[in-house]
């Protein structure tokens, strides 16, 4: 079950599992956080993008944990989530324990191809980083620790 | 994530889709609509009840394009809400996949 708590009026904090629910939950609790803080709907909807973009590649290709003495029961799939509010800005920021993964480096594809040789995937990256206004990567010691703000 | 189809005339199809086309919506309805696809040639999906898409939907929509195209015929995209047409534009969706209105004439879109 995710845990939940909320600092002030300035940040909230949530820890979610790796399942494809708890992606649906997220952007869930996102959006009531959206609408306290009385967020346009364009800046919204910026914001469930990016979760979900990015909630989605955890969910589905960080399941190879970083430390090989440990096995997936053991260790399961842990995405916690921090959104601050700042004076200018929102910063969402995700923490993982899956396997490495630089989503700031990752290359941002779109559709480039005709349809006859067109790949149909791959295009989360381009909208990480068209729907935010800046992100940054960092490996840890415990995984990924991504941070994407939204300009208010 | 809803889907609902009805034959329109001279060979076109509606695919109507409602609701959230994120990673949960798309692995419900991906079959389904991949299924649609490859029995029909010319296919209109109407978006305009569609509230958000992710990369995973954007996937679906282009498996669906994919087989249209494998029969001889074409995918467009009927009324998305703006925050929807928005990630399409942003992926170049609408490259391979045109976006219509409803005063777009179908008889223009598939030459029918």
């Amino acid at each position: 079950m995710p845990s939940s708590s909320h600092t002030a009026e300035t940040g909230w904090r949530r820890v979610f599992s790796g399942s494809i629910a708890d992606v649906t939950a997220a952007s869930a609790w996102v959006e009531r956080i959206a609408a306290s803080l009385k967020l346009p709907g364009k800046l919204t909807f910026a914001m469930q993008v990016c979760l979900e973009e990015l909630m989605s590649n955890i969910a589905r290709h960080g399941k190879v944990h970083s430390f090989p003495t440990e096995t997936d029961a053991d260790n399961p799939l842990s995405i916690s989530i921090d959104i601050d509010v700042l004076a200018d800005r929102i910063a969402m920021t995700f923490e993982d324990n899956g396997r490495p993964f630089d989503v700031e480096k990752a290359p941002a594809k779109v559709v480039d191809q005709p349809l006859e040789q067109l790949w149909p995937g791959g295009l989360g990256i381009n909208l990480i980083k068209s729907f935010s206004h800046n992100i940054e990567y960092r490996r840890t010691d415990a995984g990924n620790r991504v941070t994407v703000d939204f300009m208010r | 994530m809803k889907l609902e189809t009805v034959d329109l005339a001279n060979g076109v199809t509606k695919i109507s889709l409602a609701g959230r086309l994120d990673i949960q919506g798309a692995l419900k309805v991906d079959g389904e609509f991949a299924a649609i696809a490859e029995a029909k040639k010319n296919i209109v999906v109407d978006l305009s009840e569609v509230t958000f898409l992710a990369s995973l939907g954007i996937r679906t929509l282009i498996v669906g394009a994919k087989a249209a195209a494998n029969n001889g015929g074409k995918l467009v995209l009927l009324n998305p809400q703006p925050n929807v047409e928005s990630v399409l534009r942003s992926s170049n969706v609408d490259t391979v996949m045109p976006i219509i209105n409803d005063a777009t004439p179908l008889a223009t879109v598939f030459g029918a």
